[in-house]
């Protein structure tokens, strides 16, 4: 018997209002076999020897390690099923402490290795973690374990857990969320800015777009939109949270038309999927037009943006791909057919890319010759260069309403003004700036998203 | 991730993609409250005999609440479950008993009435109240303190701790992945588990076998939340009808609960 599920003569009276666990960390927590198993299983499979990549190259141990190595380590998952009460998520705070633990063990090693190595060594290993440093600048640092669950509540719950099974130091290592939480920190990390739809906000939305759909005139399936609201917020999340085969998103009207509806708990005929679609049009319209995301956008501008990476990694490492890119499924072919969506994300990635940048010289010292560097590069990105105003040229020849050309004109004005006071000294003002051309390229990749469905 | 079979197909994707050296996917398909569905494949990701486990010890709920529940459970695909296959469970604990009232006035006085005497029997048992809707939670609340209960708290986002002793009123949903030493049931009636099936679309051209099977999905759905909320119990389960008593109680197996009826007016009952 595991002591948690045993004692409870340790716990307080409880009276409303925040309470602290009681039941200390517990040294001895009785666990079966399988679950040991679970807590144990290697997070890296096996890597083939270094010297098969780069034959009669020495090197030392630790180069085996350097994260991303070429195409020969692979991401180890582990899937964990079990019945309501066999311990699922215990197994898995004990299994993330234990991962910490790993972690920080062979960060001691790297470390104590790498303060051993001759000069000819260094310069391999640097040959080698060459693919991995451009990947590293975008996407910032991520805590090396992370626990995420679905819902806030949870978080919560999880947390009292730890708190109860394990040390104080080892509990705050790891660091748990909710999925929506660990979206938006990830898009945070890669400098993707946005302002997330409340949810009454989004229900008035999804009920104004119900409204209008009803101008339209349907020889059936009036009734679907009698449905509540929360049918409708589920109803679009899955449309906008779904994988067709082949791994592409729902975009048009015959995907949707034609999507199996597994498990949703109803069929719905083609008139009815018709009203759907329309309103889901009009919702994507309303965000658009309020410059908001909501939850299920969080997720696709993140799918996004690791497409690009992995798209403009690939073209700089042709023969390789490397850590986490070099996990290829079906999935990978998310939005191939939406090049629209490509374009326009290119835009604000590019974008967010140069506002990071400016960031980093403003807060150099001026004197350093860091900061002096950073400065060049800095005039030298915020340069309107032909690559994002071509991209907007492209998307507005392709999606082709005349706003678009007003605002690819604007996005370019505004670029020219942050280049102009980049290059002459004016770092605040170009920040304000290229954050400004950003921000308004993020709500214009919203508008084609709906153009391209 | 835990709790994995209630993310949209896109999120795991989204995980699977940001982890670099590996990703532990813990899941129960049997507790799915969400609808969804879709295979590992369909994201990347492969698992076998290598790299899965399946823990079948059960730790939590006493060899009763265990067997009381596994007629609701729905079978995984290509799984039959077999009585005989039941996952063991360490402990034994008291036969989970079934309160019949006659209206939601009655109900509601015994639900005083039971959980008075409870939290003063077992102080320290965490004693889990689920509902249907916050609505009915917050009645609920209103109605335990008034009643000099102390120890009562809603638990929903940030609020509440499950793990310390009292009475949590929680949403049927938001039960999933909890625990409770104790967990009680009020209101087991038709039209609140289960609710009537949704008119989804309400298509004149619908046919009717259409109907049946959107109605036989409907009810999977609120059966599996039902063993859900039963298995959130280590110890305990109490379970409370009035009116037209829920479909998944004549699931029920006879012998795995007592039935208790409530005779005379509310203000009458007296301790079970």
């Amino acid at each position: 018997m595991q002591s948690f599920t045993s004692s409870h003569s340790e716990k307080p009276e409880k009276s409303s209002g925040p309470s602290k666990p009681t039941r200390r960390p517990s040294a001895s927590i009785h666990l079966s076999g399988a679950q040991r198993e679970c807590i144990a299983f290697a997070e890296v499979a096996p890597v083939s020897p270094v010297s098969s990549v780069f034959p009669g190259t020495p090197v030392t141990s630790w180069a085996y390690r350097i994260p991303p190595i070429p195409s020969t380590s692979q991401p180890a998952h582990l899937l964990i099923k079990g019945p309501a009460g066999t311990g699922k998520t215990l197994i898995l705070v004990l299994r993330a402490s234990e991962l910490c633990r790993r972690h920080e063990e062979q960060a001691q090693r790297v470390k104590q290795e790498k303060d051993a190595l001759s000069d000819e060594e260094r310069q391999v290993v640097r040959t080698a973690a060459a693919p991995g440093r451009r990947s590293v600048r975008h996407s910032g640092h991520a805590p090396a374990v992370q626990l995420v669950t679905y819902a806030t509540t949870l978080v919560e719950q999880t947390k009292h857990l730890a708190a109860q099974v394990l040390p104080p130091e080892a509990a705050a290592r790891i660091d748990m969320r909710s999925y929506h939480s660990w979206a938006a920190q990830r898009l945070a990390q890669v400098g993707l800015r946005y302002t997330t739809v409340q949810q009454s906000e989004q229900e008035a939305y999804l009920l104004a777009a119900v409204a209008i759909t009803k101008q339209h005139s349907f020889p059936t399936s009036s009734k679907v939109r009698d449905n509540s609201v929360a049918w409708w917020r589920d109803e679009l999340a899955w449309l906008k949270g779904t994988l067709l085969p082949g791994g592409r998103l729902i975009t048009t009207f015959a995907d949707y038309a034609t999507a199996a509806r597994m498990g949703r708990g109803a069929a719905l005929q083609a008139g009815a999927r018709r009203i759907v679609w329309e309103v889901y049009h009009q919702y994507e319209q309303t965000l658009a037009s309020r410059r908001v995301v909501d939850w299920s956008d969080l997720t696709r501008l993140l799918l996004l943006h690791y497409r690009q990476r992995e798209q403009s990694d690939q073209a700089d490492r042709p023969d390789r791909q490397g850590g986490c890119r070099s996990q290829v499924g079906p999935g990978s072919q998310l939005y191939q057919t939406d090049r629209t969506n490509q374009v326009s994300q290119n835009v604000v990635r590019s974008l967010s890319y140069k506002s990071d940048v400016l960031d980093r010289a403003n807060t150099a010292n001026p004197t350093d010759t860091t900061g002096v560097a950073e400065a060049a590069e800095v005039a030298d990105v915020a340069d309107p260069s032909p690559a994002s105003a071509g991209s907007l040229l492209e998307l507005a020849e392709m999606t082709n309403p005349s706003e678009w050309r007003a605002q690819a004109q604007t996005l370019k004005r505004m670029l020219t003004t942050a280049s102009g006071a980049a290059q002459d000294g004016k770092l605040p003002q170009a920040t304000r700036v290229v954050r400004a051309t950003s921000v308004a390229s993020a709500g214009h990749t919203r508008t084609s998203s709906i153009i391209a469905t | 991730m835990d709790e994995a079979q209630d993310l949209h197909q896109i999120e795991l994707l989204a995980l699977a993609r940001f982890a670099c050296q590996s990703l532990t996917v813990v899941a129960d398909p049997s507790q799915k409250i969400y609808k969804t569905t879709f295979s590992w494949a369909s994201i990347g990701l492969s698992f076998h005999a290598d790299n899965s486990r399946t823990l079948r010890e059960n730790f939590r709920s006493t060899r009763q609440i265990v067997t009381l529940a596994l007629p609701l459970r729905p079978p995984e695909e290509g799984e039959a479950v077999q009585l005989d296959e039941l996952p063991p469970a360490v402990r034994n604990g008291p036969l989970p008993t079934l309160y019949v009232a006659a209206d939601r006035q009655q109900e509601d006085a015994l639900l005083v009435r039971l959980l008075r005497q409870l939290t003063l029997e077992q102080p320290t048992w965490t004693i889990g109240v689920l509902g249907r809707t916050w609505r009915q939670l917050n009645d609920w609340q209103r109605l335990l303190r008034a009643s000099g209960l102390s120890s009562v708290e809603l638990v929903q986002r940030m609020q509440g701790n499950v793990l310390a002793a009292g009475i949590k009123l929680v949403s049927l949903h938001s039960a999933k992945g909890l625990e409770f030493d104790a967990v009680v049931i009020p209101r087991l009636m038709e039209g609140i588990i289960p609710t009537a099936p949704h008119s989804y679309h309400g298509d004149a051209l619908q046919d009717a076998q259409e109907a049946a099977q959107d109605g036989a999905e409907h009810y999977a759905y609120e059966q599996r939340l039902l063993y859900v909320a039963l298995t959130r119990a280590r110890q305990q389960v109490l379970l409370m009808t009035s009116g037209v008593p829920s479909r998944f109680l004549s699931l029920l197996a006879p012998n795995t609960f007592q039935q208790v009826t409530v005779r005379g007016p509310a203000s009458a009952i007296s301790s079970q």
